[in-house]
């Protein structure tokens, strides 16, 4: 089963909507992009780990680095504490961690 | 005009200008021409390796030239100039978010280079995963200073 990702990215860009307040404006596209992103390359790796061509470990410290990249591409929006930038995308990813483990081969997130 | 009236004209003046004084403290550090230079060097010098990485697997996978150790001067050099801007950034006031993307770039070239030594040669898929997640760091990182750059003109 594939990924509903353009449903999952409206429960991700709720959360950033509630996190950045008056800069969501401004926020929006690269959040959307970046959740985007981080959804595909969850994807990827749970494939991958399926499949048996990468482990488990792996894949998470893919992820993170993923997520550290996503950060600082969030960062770059004037007006997004560093906080929120970090907690945004942890609790997006939270929030769509049981449909997205159900959807996928593996349990990742 | 009486004196007091005057007084309380100045008064008013002062606090007005101590509002204004109070509303033009920086909220972000200006732009910082070594963190941008710097850090368009290090994504040159490591796009570049990394290309020259993948041009040799795609020749010969197990090339000798691939391994960790003949290639651990990168890394060390790369996180290095990391560490470095991190601690010229540490420095700067109202810097924590430049600081919060150099501690996320180092973080992920440390990945990069454990993940080479456990595997002593990166596949193609790990080169190109590399490849775009540094790109994309290092770009969000000029792009601040960029922003920052307009905003101070």
């Amino acid at each position: 089963m594939a990924l509903e990702i353009d449903n999952l990215l409206e429960e991700m860009l709720g959360i950033a909507k509630n996190k950045f307040g008056d800069a969501y404006a401004d926020a929006k596209d690269f959040a959307e992009n970046e959740f985007k992103k981080l959804l595909q390359n969850t994807e990827f790796l749970a494939r991958k780990v399926a499949n048996g061509e990468m482990t488990i470990e792996r894949a998470k410290r893919y992820l993170r680095m993923s997520k550290n990249a996503a950060e600082a591409v969030i960062l770059t929006v004037e007006g997004i504490g560093l906080d929120a930038a970090e907690e945004t995308i942890n609790d997006a990813l939270d929030l769509v961690k049981d449909a997205v483990n159900a959807a996928l081969p593996i349990s990742i997130l | 005009m009486n004196l007091t009236k005057l007084n309380l004209n100045n008064l008013s003046l002062g606090l007005l200008l101590l509002f204004f004084t109070s509303c033009a403290v920086t909220i972000l550090a200006p732009y910082d021409e070594v963190t941008d230079t710097k850090t368009t060097e290090l994504q040159e010098t490591i796009i570049l390796e990394l290309n020259r990485w993948n041009t040799i697997y795609q020749i010969k996978p197990d090339s000798i030239v691939l391994t960790y150790s003949n290639n651990l001067d990168v890394y060390n050099q790369s996180i290095t100039k990391t560490e470095l801007l991190l601690s010229r950034n540490n420095g700067i006031e109202k810097n924590k978010i430049v600081v919060k993307q150099l501690e996320g770039l180092l973080a992920n070239l440390n990945e990069m280079k454990d993940i080479h030594k456990e595997d002593n040669i990166l596949s193609d898929v790990d080169i190109a995963a590399f490849k775009t997640i540094l790109n994309v760091q290092l770009g969000a990182i000029q792009k601040f200073q960029q922003v920052r750059k307009e905003t101070n003109k």
